[in-house]
C-alpha cells in the first residue's frame, strides 16, 4: 500500500525536473488536493479523503524541498 | 488606554480571565497521573526534594527531581497561607502568559515586519488550538504544561542567539531550560527538545553554509549543552546512576519490551495518525468517542470546515511566503510535525518505524500524535497569523477588513470556547463527565483528620488501604476525583492503597486483597510489610474501578476483631482504621533464621506454618555465606503461573496438570497442595490423585494448620521431579432448569443465574448448548455486583462470548469460556434477548463448575537452631539514611531493611566498608548479610542521594556563576549606551 505513494513521490519529483516547475505550480497543486480532501471530509467521505490528503502532503513535501532550492539558489 | 493596549497587558489579562473562570469557586484541579499535588504542596515537595521517596513501599524518586525547585517554591507559597487553589490559579496564569509571550517574542523575531494584533492572534491560536486543548490542557500534565510553556521560549531565545550570533544566549538558553526544568520530569521532552534546537540549527546551516557561520553554530550549541547539562546535574546524575544500574533494565523490561512498543506504535497510529485528523490539529479519539461529550460536536460539518479554515490560514502562509526563510522554516517544521505525528501510518510511515525499532530511545515516541503535536503547535502558530495576514492582504478591500475578526472569532470563539467555558477540564468518565465538576476537586475533611491521626500514632510503619485496586481510583466526593491514587498526597503516612507497575511493589501489592479474604494468617503478611493498621474506605466509585465492596472488607476485619487478630480503632468520616495487634516495628530488624523459596519469593510464602515473625523470606540459591541451615526450604514448581486457557478450550475432568520440581538436596520432603479453598474445596479433596515420578500417593491428605493440604513426607533425591495432580470441577453452582426459553414476543426477554457460593479468586467453567429458532443473535454476560455502567448499559468485563449468532443449519450449538471475575462479591449468567426483536431462543445444559487449582509445593523443615538475636535499635535521620546500632551480634545475620529493594541502598559500617551481600529479603524489602560479631554501628544510605547533593552544589554555582556573567555583560552594556 505504502509503495503507491513512493511511487507518487518519484512521479511527481520527475514531473517537476521535466516540466521544469518551480515551487510555487507544486505547492499550489498541493494547496488544491487540500481542499478536496478536506471537502471530502466534511461530507463524510473519510476513506477516500485519506489518500488524497497524502497525495497533497506529498506535494507539500516536495513543494517545500523546492522552495529551499530555490531560495538557497536566490542568497 | 495605551496601557492596556500593550501585548503584555492583553496576554495578561486574557490568562487572568482564564484563570479567574476556572478557579473562582475555589476548588483545585486534579485528574490522570497528575493527582492533585496542589491539596498539599508540601507534602509532594517533600517527595521531590530527595532521592528516595518514603511513599507506598519506598520509591526512587529519578523521575521526579527535576520538578523539585518547582514543588519546593510553591510549597512555600502555601505555608504563607495561600490556599492551594490559588496557588494553582497563579501557576496556571503564569503558564498561559509566559507561553504567550514566548510565541509573541517568537513570531516577532521571525516576522519583525507583523503588526501586533497579528502577533497576538498567534499567541491565541497557540493558546486554544485543539491539539493544545487535548494534548495539554484536557490531558492534564504538569510536565506537558510546562513543555508547552518552554518550547516556544527556549526556540525564541536559541534563534536569536544563531541570528545575532552571540554566545550568550546559548547560556541563557541552558538557564531557562533549568528554570522550566519540570518539563523535562517526562524524558521523552528531553529529546523533543533537543530534536528542535538541533533542527533549527541544521536548517540554519543548510541555508547559510559557510566556514565562519558552521565554527559559530558548533560552539554555540555545543555551549547551550555543555551549560545545559552543568546547570541540571543535580536531577542528572542520579537519574545517570539508575540507568546505568544493571538491574534496571532487567526491571524495565518486566514492565517494556520493544515488541510492545511496537505494537503500541501501529495501533496509535492508526487511531491517531490519519492525515485528514492531523491536518486539521484533531485527536481523533477524542473527537470521536473517548472525549467528552461535548466534542463530538466539533464533528459537525461547519465545525470541520472552521478547523480546516484554520489550516488552510498556515499553508496559505507557507505557499505565499515560500521565498521568506522563516516562513520556510517553520513550513519544514510543520510537515516535519506532521510526518512525525503519523507515526507508521503511510505515505511514509515506514521510515518512522525503521527508526522506532532501531534506536530504543525513540521508542519514547509510541504515541507520537501527543508528543510530535507539540512542534505541529509550535510551528502553526506564527503560520497561522501570518496566513491571516496575507490572506487579509490578498483580497479586495470590502472583504479585507472582514478577515481579521472572523480569524479571531474562530480562535477565541470556536477554539477557544471549551477553555472560557472550563470544559476543557471535562473527561467520558465520571465524575469528570459531570460539567458542573470536571477536573475540580474537594477532598473531604476527614482526610485531614485521619493523616493527622496517623502522624499521632508514630512514624515507624505503614498501613494499607482498603478496597485495594489498580493504578486508577475514582472517589466519590462532592467534587469528586478520578485519576491515579493520591495516597502519598491524602496521607503522610507511607502506605498501599493501589497496584501500579514499580518492580516489587507491583507482586505485593497485587496479592494483598487476596491474601485478606483467603489467607488464615493475614496479619503475617502485613508484619513483613510493617503495617500497624488497616483502613477500610467507603468513599470510592466499586464499579468504576471494579473494586471490593467495602461492606465485605469490613465483613471481615468484623471477623478478624472477634479472631483477636486486629481491633477496631478509629473512624474519621468514611475512613475506617483497624489495628493489626500483632505489630511491631519492623522497618529494620536482625533475621539470623532465613526461609529459602526455590523461585523468588512472595508475600504469600509468610503463611506457611512454621515460618515465625523475624524470620526472613529469601530467595534459594545464594546466601550460603549463611553458615545455618534455612529453617524451612519452600520449593514451588518451575513454572508458577497458572493455565492460561483460551475462552474456547475447556479443560476435560480427566485431565492433568505436571509440575516439575528441581530438587537441589536428597531429603524427606512435605508434599503440599497450596491454593485449596477449605469452605468452598473440602469435598473435592478425597477426589485428588497425587502422583510423584509415576507413583501414586496412596496416602489421604490433610488440612494443616495453615489451611493448606498435606501429604506426608516423600523422600527425593536431588534432580528434577514429577508431580501430577489431576485436574477437578466443582459442581454446579447454579440452579437453573433443564431448558430455559427466552421469546420476545411472550416478553420473557431476560434469565439471571446467580452463582452460589462464589469466590471472586476463582475461575469458572461456564457450558450451554442454544438454539436460535427466531431471530439472529441473542446476549450472554458474565454479570458481577461491580460492573461498569455507562450510558445506562453494562460494560461486562470479560466481553467474549457476547453476542451467540444463529446456526445456519438451525442446530444446537455449544458454548462454554473460562471466566475469571474480578474482585466482586457476586456473579450471574445473564442471557437476554433483544425485545424489539422478534427472537425466539431455547437455552439448555447451563452449567458452571469453579475450577479446582491446586498447587503442589514441597516443604522440608530443618530444626532451629537456637540462635540469639542481636538487638537493633535505629534512628531515621531523613528517607535516605538511618542509623542503626546493633547490639550482641554473636552470628552472621541478614540485617533486614523494610523499604522497597533498590540497588542504591547500602549499609555502610563504622570504619567505611560497605556489606557487600546486598539482596533480596521478604519479596520486596532490602538484606545484607551481617558478618560482625559485639556491638557495632552502621548507616543505611540511599547513594543516589549523595549524587542529588552534589549535583545540586554543581548546579547552584554554576547558574549563579552564569547569571553573574549575564549581569555583568548586560551592565557593560548599559555603560555603553
Amino acid at each position: 500500500m505504502e509503495l503507491i505513494y513512493w511511487l507518487i513521490l518519484i512521479f511527481w519529483i520527475v514531473a517537476v525536473r521535466i516540466f521544469k516547475k518551480k515551487s510555487g505550480s507544486t505547492l499550489k497543486l498541493a494547496f488544491a488536493l487540500f481542499i478536496i480532501a478536506a471537502t471530502l471530509t466534511v461530507f463524510g467521505l473519510r476513506n477516500l479523503a485519506e489518500p488524497v490528503m497524502r497525495v497533497s502532503f506529498i506535494g507539500w513535501i516536495i513543494g517545500l524541498i523546492q522552495a529551499l532550492i530555490e531560495y538557497k539558489k536566490s542568497v | 488606554m495605551k496601557f492596556f493596549a500593550r501585548p503584555s497587558v492583553i496576554i495578561s489579562i486574557s490568562a487572568l480571565v482564564l484563570v479567574i473562570s476556572w478557579f473562582h469557586e475555589g476548588f483545585i484541579l486534579g485528574t490522570a497521573e497528575a493527582k492533585i499535588p496542589f491539596y498539599n504542596l508540601d507534602r509532594f515537595s517533600q517527595h521531590t526534594s530527595s532521592a528516595w521517596m518514603d511513599i507506598y513501599l519506598g520509591f526512587a524518586s529519578n523521575q521526579t527531581l527535576a520538578s523539585g525547585p518547582t514543588w519546593w517554591f510553591l510549597s512555600q507559597i502555601q505555608q504563607l497561607g495561600v490556599p492551594g487553589f490559588l496557588i494553582q490559579a497563579m501557576v496556571f496564569w503564569l503558564l498561559f502568559f509566559s507561553a504567550g509571550m514566548g510565541v509573541y517574542w517568537l513570531t516577532e523575531e521571525l516576522f519583525p515586519d507583523l503588526s501586533k494584533k497579528y502577533l497576538i492572534l498567534a499567541v491565541f491560536f497557540y493558546w486554544f488550538n485543539p491539539l493544545s486543548l487535548v494534548n495539554v490542557w484536557n490531558r492534564f500534565l504538569y510536565s506537558y504544561m510546562v513543555f508547552w510553556v518552554l518550547l516556544p521560549i527556549a526556540l525564541y531565545v536559541f534563534t536569536k542567539g544563531l541570528k545575532e550570533r552571540k554566545y550568550i544566549f546559548g547560556i541563557i538558553v541552558s538557564l531557562l531550560l533549568t528554570l522550566f526544568s519540570y518539563a523535562l520530569t517526562a524524558y521523552v521532552f528531553n529529546v523533543l527538545l533537543w530534536f528542535v534546537l538541533c533542527f533549527t540549527l541544521f536548517f540554519l546551516l543548510l541555508i547559510n553554509f559557510n566556514r565562519k557561520f558552521i565554527l559559530f553554530c558548533f560552539k554555540f550549541f555545543l555551549l547551550t549543552l555543555v551549560s545545559f547539562v552543568i546547570f541540571n546535574i543535580w536531577w542528572m546524575l542520579p537519574l545517570l546512576s539508575y540507568v546505568s544500574a544493571s538491574e534496571t533494565a532487567k526491571e524495565l523490561s518486566y514492565f517494556i519490551s520493544s515488541a510492545g512498543n511496537v505494537y503500541t506504535l501501529t495501533i496509535l497510529s492508526q487511531k491517531l495518525g490519519n492525515l485528514i485528523d492531523i491536518m486539521r490539529f484533531s485527536h481523533a479519539g477524542f473527537y470521536a468517542n473517548e472525549g467528552p461529550k461535548w466534542a463530538s460536536y466539533y464533528n459537525f460539518p461547519v465545525l470541520i470546515i472552521v478547523l480546516f479554515s484554520a489550516t488552510s490560514a498556515v499553508l496559505f502562509g507557507i505557499y505565499r511566503l515560500r521565498k521568506n526563510m522563516p516562513a520556510l522554516f517553520l513550513g519544514t517544521a510543520f510537515m516535519l510535525g506532521i510526518f512525525l505525528a503519523e507515526g507508521n501510518n503511510p505515505p511514509f510511515g515506514k521510515i518512522f518505524q525503521f527508526f522506532f525499532e532501531k534506536i530504543s530511545i525513540l521508542q519514547m515516541f509510541r504515541d507520537p500524535f501527543e508528543k510530535f503535536g507539540f512542534l505541529i503547535s509550535l510551528a502553526a502558530a506564527p503560520l497561522f497569523a501570518v496566513g491571516v495576514k496575507e490572506c487579509s492582504d490578498s483580497i479586495n478591500a470590502r472583504v479585507k477588513s472582514l478577515i481579521y475578526p472572523t480569524s479571531l472569532i474562530i480562535v477565541l470563539g470556536v477554539f477557544g470556547y471549551p477553555f472560557f467555558s472550563g470544559l476543557v477540564f471535562t473527561s467520558q468518565t465520571p465524575p469528570n463527565d459531570n460539567y458542573a465538576i470536571g477536573y475540580k476537586v474537594k477532598v473531604p475533611d476527614y482526610y485531614k483528620q485521619a493523616d493527622k491521626w496517623l502522624q499521632s500514632q508514630g512514624s515507624n510503619f505503614r498501613f494499607i488501604g482498603f478496597p485495594l485496586g489498580d493504578e486508577g481510583i475514582t472517589y466519590d466526593w462532592e467534587k469528586g476525583y478520578q485519576g491515579v491514587e493520591s495516597a502519598e498526597i491524602l496521607f503522610s503516612t507511607p502506605n498501599v492503597m493501589f497496584k501500579t507497575t514499580i518492580p516489587y511493589f507491583d507482586q505485593v501489592a497485587g496479592q494483598l486483597e487476596q491474601m485478606l479474604f483467603t489467607g488464615t494468617n493475614f496479619n503475617s503478611a502485613a508484619d513483613l510489610l510493617n503495617v500497624k493498621y488497616f483502613m477500610v474506605r467507603s468513599d470510592v466509585n466499586t464499579s468504576e474501578r471494579r473494586l471490593r465492596d467495602p461492606k465485605s472488607l469490613e465483613a471481615i476485619f468484623i471477623q478478624k476483631e472477634k479472631e483477636g487478630e486486629v481491633k477496631k480503632i478509629a473512624q474519621f468520616g468514611k475512613l475506617t482504621f483497624w489495628e493489626n495487634l500483632r505489630w511491631f516495628d519492623k522497618t529494620i530488624y536482625a533475621a539470623t533464621n532465613r526461609v529459602e523459596v526455590s523461585s523468588q519469593p512472595s508475600i504469600p510464602d509468610s503463611l506457611f506454618d512454621g515460618v515465625l515473625d523475624n524470620d526472613v523470606l529469601l530467595q534459594a540459591d545464594s546466601r550460603n555465606a549463611i553458615k545455618n541451615k534455612a529453617v524451612m526450604t519452600i520449593i514451588y514448581p518451575d513454572d508458577r503461573k497458572a493455565d492460561n486457557f483460551n475462552d474456547d478450550k475447556r479443560p476435560l475432568l480427566e485431565d492433568q496438570k505436571k509440575y516439575r520440581f528441581n530438587v537441589t538436596e536428597q531429603a524427606n520432603y512435605e508434599l503440599v497442595l497450596d491454593g485449596v479453598n477449605l469452605n468452598k474445596e473440602a469435598t473435592l479433596v478425597g477426589q485428588l490423585k497425587i502422583i510423584v515420578d509415576n507413583q501414586q500417593i496412596a496416602r489421604k491428605g490433610e488440612f494443616r494448620k495453615d489451611n493448606k493440604l498435606s501429604y506426608g513426607q516423600i523422600y527425593l533425591d536431588s534432580g528434577t521431579h514429577e508431580i501430577v495432580v489431576n485436574r477437578l470441577l466443582s459442581q454446579n453452582l447454579i440452579l437453573a432448569p433443564a431448558e430455559v426459553i427466552l421469546q420476545s414476543s411472550q416478553g420473557k426477554n431476560t434469565a439471571l443465574f446467580e452463582l452460589a457460593d462464589f469466590d471472586p479468586y476463582s475461575r469458572y467453567l461456564i457450558v450451554f448448548d442454544y438454539l436460535i429458532r427466531t431471530g439472529d443473535d441473542f446476549v450472554f454476560m458474565f454479570q458481577q455486583n461491580n460492573d461498569l455502567f455507562r450510558n445506562g448499559n453494562i460494560v461486562p468485563e470479560f466481553p467474549y462470548l457476547n453476542i451467540l449468532k444463529r446456526d445456519a443449519f438451525n442446530n444446537f450449538r455449544h458454548a462454554n469460556g473460562i471466566f475469571t471475575p474480578g474482585r466482586s462479591e457476586k456473579a450471574w449468567l445473564f442471557f437476554g434477548v433483544n425485545p424489539n426483536a422478534d427472537t425466539d431462543v431455547i437455552i439448555k445444559n447451563i452449567a458452571t463448575n469453579r475450577l479446582f487449582e491446586p498447587q503442589p509445593v514441597l516443604i522440608k523443615e530443618n530444626p532451629r537452631v537456637q540462635l540469639v538475636s542481636p538487638k537493633i535499635s535505629y534512628s531515621k535521620k531523613n528517607p535516605t539514611e538511618y542509623r542503626v546500632h546493633i547490639t550482641g551480634a554473636e552470628n552472621p545475620f541478614v540485617l533486614v531493611f523494610s523499604e522497597l529493594y533498590n540497588n542504591g541502598w547500602e549499609a555502610i559500617l563504622e570504619d567505611g566498608t560497605r556489606a557487600s551481600d546486598h539482596f533480596l529479603a521478604n519479596a520486596y524489602a532490602n538484606g545484607w548479610l551481617i558478618d560482625k560479631k559485639g556491638d557495632f554501628n552502621l548507616t543505611i544510605k540511599f547513594a543516589p542521594q549523595k549524587l542529588l547533593e552534589t549535583g545540586r552544589l554543581i548546579s547552584v554555582f554554576s547558574i549563579l556563576a552564569a547569571l553573574i556573567y549575564i549581569g555583568s555583560i548586560l551592565k557593560r552594556k548599559k555603560n555603553i549606551i
